[in-house]
């Protein structure tokens, strides 16, 4: 019985902290610049596409591969927090529309550069390990050890650096935050950059599990706005909870109720959350 | 004849109670002055009697019905208009446009009618038209008419705000705090116009910090202080009462002596 | 409103019905009546999506609706065998009863969440299209949905199988869309609808019933999308449910966008642009959505009112 358990769980674990790191990106730059940004998920996807090249074609080790995807994806958020989203400062509708653009714009670069055909970064590890009889997936366990890492690493940031603390500040009422001198360009700056290297960390992470496409940047980026609707936007916490829980609840209902209804459970559940308690289950207001 | 009564009206949020069990009624044709250290509960009790919020517990009668719960479209429709703290207007509207929008529970043609602009619509239009100039006048904006409301000085933008909630012909007209950041000069013109409104007809509720304007303007006063009426009645009686004294100690703030 | 360019307007609304009537006669190239009808149903969605805009609610269902209505008159018209001329206002129906319905409990939320709301209805909708396989067909779709019924006339029956002979069809429709709109956003109501996106909480006091007018956008909004998707299945004879994706209802709000919101012309310049952009640039091969891309986020970067900015001031609602 046991074991029947282990499969779903770790499974529904796994997929529960990659979708919090997406989500906690997501999560971020809302409460932070108030904006949604469609194209999150192709961040993600090309954190992945980084880290696949860099494997392959140039042979280096994937935890480097790793950080450095990490590294470039920042570098791209900079880039195109000042030159696509900066100008549009207010503009609530154009900026949606901007970044559903962007989306496009970089799912189809990917598709040049890479072609439209799944491929797989390679795994770090051996097989998988026996446990008892349980087989255990080593990419599976790497994923969700090093999401948990990244994720109290974010949690250490926030509450303890000037930086974090003056995003946090931002968050809860930028005019207040302005008025005490806090620099609101560079922490919105700073906090889309954030954003951007987890979710090419979530890219890199999946890679090796699954595969790696031009269009895995659209499903992610859709469970995540489950998950910090269903735990509040702007709320971390709330985009934790609400990540593991949309996993494992995903993983069992696939496993013990039918694999149709693990899509449609996310949406069914963010029409709930907004008509029932819009705030979330962490969120305030 | 008692235009607006307000009965025992609770409001809480989450814990804090705003406002306590608090009644108080105005007569037609007087200017009612509600005043308070920061935070005693004023702007609560303007968006409970306008609609914004609803009580928890008790009942608010304007012209002798029912009004609480109603969404506040409703109630300014029924004749009683405010006015709002922060200067909330139709920035992107011509300072005309804002005033009529100000008249829009006042359109007779009904929904059929504007849709097919009919000739009642169009007697609509026309009357919005004149209505909303003539009050442009009265509140010395009709200069301004074709400008863009962001685009208006401070003190004119105030002086818009009340004139949208003139606009449909109100009974009673909530102030919240018209004085708000205008200088001696400004202030003075506002209570010029005030007075200007009473005569023209709607009776007045006044909040406001200035106590210049308070004592100078209003025939009664209403004091809160945590949310709980503290003390009522005339500028003189007021200003004498200890309670009310003890309420301002501690702020920057002098009652008049006139 | 402006009296002064009146003669003007008339001389030039004339000029545009007349040209609109004898395209059929000009363009007679297959794929170019094509794209034009698509056009067509593209300017009464998007028109219908700007009305929703207008109000400040951001719906990403609009494909949604559209498959809605499509369905709808799909069905009717298959297997209760009624006339496509009943079917087509029944099934506009359906989506503006399906848009009040939903509209709702989410009409009240603030912006963001609404969208997010309509999002994930959009999803539904197109997940209950591919898994009620009995009465959906599932990612099939339906196959073989029949043209409209001919209508008897004295001289002869008009009929609707050629691109021609439906393109008066849609036609119509968009010119009664095109109608109401400009009644609409002309009238004070329209006036009321841009208030209350710009000033909520102003716009409530002065008595404008901003719940009631929010509903009204939805509804005449998914009312007049649904007759678009019922004039679509109709058309192509057939439809699934991934024609009514997400992608398909974010392409009708980059159309309102690009053209411009709350005003007539915006969606209209929106969607034909759009429409075409696709054919000029399609020899471009895997290049072309790279520059979709592109031109899209130049518009907005430098013409964030829409190309409708390029054309008029912001003030009047043509």
């Amino acid at each position: 019985m046991l074991d029947q358990l282990f499969q779903p769980l770790m499974n529904g674990l796994m997929a529960g902290f990659i979708y919090v790191l997406v989500a906690l990106g997501l999560t971020l730059v809302f409460s932070i610049m108030g904006i949604i940004n469609f194209a999150h998920g192709e961040i993600y996807m090309l954190g992945a596409f980084v880290t696949y090249t860099l494997t392959v074609s140039y042979r280096i080790n994937f935890f480097l591969s790793l950080v450095i995807s990490m590294g470039a994806m920042a570098l791209l958020g900079f880039v195109i927090e000042r030159v696509i989203f900066r100008p549009l400062r207010g503009q609530q509708l154009n900026i949606l529309v901007i970044s559903l653009g962007l989306a496009i714009l970089l799912q189809n670069l990917a598709l040049i550069a890479w072609g439209p055909d799944d491929v797989s970064i390679p795994s770090p590890f051996p097989e998988a390990i026996e446990f008892r009889g349980i087989a255990l997936s080593m990419e599976r366990l790497a994923a969700v050890i090093i999401s948990a890492v990244l994720i109290i690493g974010l949690h250490l940031f926030l509450q303890f650096s000037r930086f974090g603390q003056a995003m946090r500040a931002v968050s809860q009422d930028a005019e207040a935050a302005c008025l005490q001198g806090i620099p609101l360009e560079r922490v919105e700056s700073l906090s889309f950059c954030v954003g951007c290297v987890l979710a090419a960390a979530a890219g890199s992470l999946i890679g090796p599990i699954f595969f790696v496409s031009p269009f895995i940047g659209t499903v992610p980026v859709m469970k995540a706005f489950v998950v910090i609707i269903l735990g509040g936007l702007g709320s971390i916490p709330g985009a934790v909870l609400g990540g593991i829980l949309l996993g494992l609840t995903e993983s069992f209902s696939a496993t013990f109720v039918g694999a149709i209804f693990q899509d449609m459970i996310g949406f069914f559940i963010i029409l709930l959350v907004l008509i029932l308690k819009p705030s979330g289950l962490l969120g305030y207001e | 004849m008692r235009l607006l009564e307000v009965i025992e009206i609770t409001k809480n949020f989450g814990g804090v109670t705003a406002v306590q069990d608090l009644s108080f009624s105005i007569e037609k044709g007087e200017i009612l002055g509600l005043i308070g250290p920061n935070g005693a509960g004023k702007t609560t009790v303007l968006n409970l009697t306008s609609g914004v919020l609803n009580p928890n517990h008790g009942q608010i009668m304007f012209k002798e019905k029912d009004i609480t719960g109603l969404k506040p479209h409703r109630i300014t429709g029924l004749g009683l208009a405010r006015t709002f703290q922060s200067t909330i207007l139709f920035s992107s509207k011509t300072a005309l446009e804002n005033v009529i929008l100000g008249r829009h529970c006042k359109g007779e043609a009904g929904f059929w009618g504007t849709i097919l602009n009919t000739n009642f619509a169009k007697q609509d239009d026309g009357r919005d038209q004149q209505k909303a100039l003539q009050l442009l006048d009265f509140m010395k904006l009709a200069g301004a008419k074709d400008i863009l409301a962001q685009n208006l000085p401070h003190g004119s933008q105030r002086r818009l705000g009340v004139a949208i909630a003139l606009a449909p012909e109100p009974d009673l007209i909530l102030l919240d705090e018209p004085m708000t950041g205008m200088n001696l000069g400004e202030t003075a013109e506002m209570m010029d116009l005030i007075l200007r409104i009473r005569e023209k007809g709607p009776t007045i509720l006044l909040v406001e910090h200035d106590m210049k304007a308070v004592m100078g303007l209003c025939d009664r006063i209403v004091v809160l202080n945590y949310g709980q009426k503290i003390a009522e009645g005339s500028p003189v009686e007021i200003q004498m009462n200890k309670e009310v004294i003890e309420a301002y100690l501690g702020t920057e703030y002098e009652l008049a002596k006139r | 409103m402006n009296e002064k360019g009146l003669p003007w307007k008339r001389a030039f609304t004339t000029i545009v019905l007349i040209t609109l009537f004898i395209i059929p006669l000009i363009v007679r190239d297959q794929y170019y009546q094509h794209l034009i009808i698509l056009t067509g149903l593209s300017i009464i969605t998007t028109l219908s999506l700007n009305l929703i805009l207008t109000t400040g609610q951001l719906s990403i269902a609009q494909a949604a609706f559209m498959g809605i209505g499509a369905y709808s008159s799909a069905l009717l018209v298959m297997k209760t065998g009624i006339s496509f001329w009943l079917a087509l206002p029944i099934s506009g129906a359906i989506a503006g009863a399906v848009g009040v319905l939903i509209g709702l409990p989410t009409l009240k939320m603030r912006g963001v969440y609404f969208a997010i709301a309509t999002f994930a209805f959009g999803e539904l909708v197109r997940m209950i299209f591919t898994n009620w396989v009995s009465l959906f067909g599932g990612v099939g779709g339906i196959l073989n949905i029949p043209a409209p019924n001919p209508i008897p006339f004295p001289g002869g029956d008009l009929h609707f199988q050629t691109k021609g002979s439906f393109y008066y069809l849609v036609l119509f429709v968009m010119l009664v869309t095109i109608y109401i709109n400009y009644r609409l956003l002309s009238s004070r109501i329209g006036m009321a609808f841009h208030a209350l996106a710009e000033a909520e909480l102003l716009a409530e006091q002065s008595g404008i019933p901003v719940m009631k007018y929010k509903l009204l956008a939805f509804l005449i909004g998914s009312f007049f999308t649904g007759l678009s998707g019922c004039l679509y299945a109709h058309y192509s004879h057939y439809i699934a449910p991934g024609f009514f994706s997400f992608w398909e209802s974010v392409h009708f709000i980059i159309m309102a966008v690009i053209g411009g919101v709350g005003t007539l012309g915006g969606p209209i310049i929106g969607a034909v642009f759009l429409t075409l952009l696709p054919e000029l640039i399609r020899a471009t091969k895997e290049y072309e959505m790279v520059i979709y891309a592109s031109a899209l986020i130049a518009v907005l970067l430098f013409l964030p009112k829409g190309l409708m900015s390029m054309l008029r001031s912001s003030k009047n609602i043509i």
